[in-house]
């Protein structure tokens, strides 16, 4: 991934954080001695469809989606029985970032239909060939690690093929 | 007078805080309903005295689009104003939307005040535009 798009996955990120959450993330990198050991991780996906087409997933730990669903409602989760909450407070968010990305991507005339963003527990093993396999941007907030992958359709088919 | 709002929107989170930001503003509300798509929103409309709708646009089963469609070809809802909120920022979209007579389109992410001056211009409730502008400013 271009260095230039990274910055530019991490500045949507960190600004939607900002105005929607009230997070503050920084941009950061695995050298920076970031570890996911601890934490149960949740991956969040949705597709756009449109004069371009492809994916956009962010993956957060489960104690974030938390801290996301309480900043964004206004009210304490109950940490034994937080329901669905946190899972829709992480799906709204990348539904915002992703809207974001198209725009500062393609410009405001370009023409999409994002899905519904769909949201499922991560396991280490999959997490790793994840970001073994896969450009990602890397940021930072309140300790969390937050990463962010956008894919156009052409990278997407030709990673598969890679693969295949 | 109290005014009743629907909210049309897939994602519960975005209506609860749509509605947590309706009782922040001077608005005198009366009821705030709550749909999931498009077709949910008409059968509300159907049996309720909405004053102004605040729509997504992507949603499942009927999505803003088709309910603006819907409303503008019944002659007991096209008066409705609809208010879009979307994380979809085109200008085509938001062009086409208002060929087809939404009154106004906020893309998220919103802030409380944004919400809260489109829907007292909507309804009338802020005097003129000169007014608004100076809330704004």
């Amino acid at each position: 991934m271009k260095q230039n798009f990274k910055e530019n996955l991490n500045k949507v990120v960190c600004d939607i954080l900002e105005r929607t959450a009230f997070l503050f993330p920084e941009p950061a990198d695995l050298s920076n001695g970031i570890t996911f050991d601890n934490y149960e991780l949740v991956m969040a996906t949705l597709s756009y469809r449109g004069d371009k087409e492809g994916d956009v997933t962010l993956i957060v730990p489960k104690e974030l989606c938390m801290e996301l669903a309480s900043n964004l409602l206004g009210e304490d989760i109950d940490e034994d029985d937080p329901g669905e909450k946190p899972y829709d407070a992480v799906k709204e968010i990348l539904n915002i970032i992703a809207g974001q990305l198209l725009i500062e991507i393609y410009g405001e005339k370009a023409l999409f239909t994002l899905t519904s963003p769909k949201v499922r527990d991560l396991d280490k093993e999959t997490f790793f060939s994840i970001i073994e396999n896969q450009d990602y941007a890397l940021a930072v907030a309140d300790d969390y690690p937050i990463i962010t992958i956008m894919k156009t359709r052409e990278e997407v088919d030709e990673h598969q093929s890679s693969c295949s | 007078m109290a005014y009743n709002i629907l909210v049309v929107d897939d994602s519960r989170t975005i209506r609860s805080i749509i509605k947590k930001t309706l009782t922040l503003t001077k608005l005198d509300l009366g009821q705030v309903f709550e749909a999931e798509n498009g077709r949910q929103a008409l059968d509300i409309l159907k049996d309720n005295w909405i004053d102004v709708v605040l729509s997504d646009l992507n949603m499942p089963e009927m999505s803003g689009m088709e309910l603006v469609d819907a409303m503008a070809a019944d002659g007991l809802l096209k008066d409705i104003p609809v208010v879009v909120i979307s994380t979809d920022g085109s200008v085509t979209r938001i062009n086409e939307l208002k060929e087809k007579g939404i009154r106004e389109y906020i893309r998220k992410p919103f802030t409380p005040e944004s919400i809260s001056e489109i829907i007292e211009r909507v309804l009338g409730v802020v005097e003129n535009e000169a007014e608004l502008q100076r809330k704004l400013e």
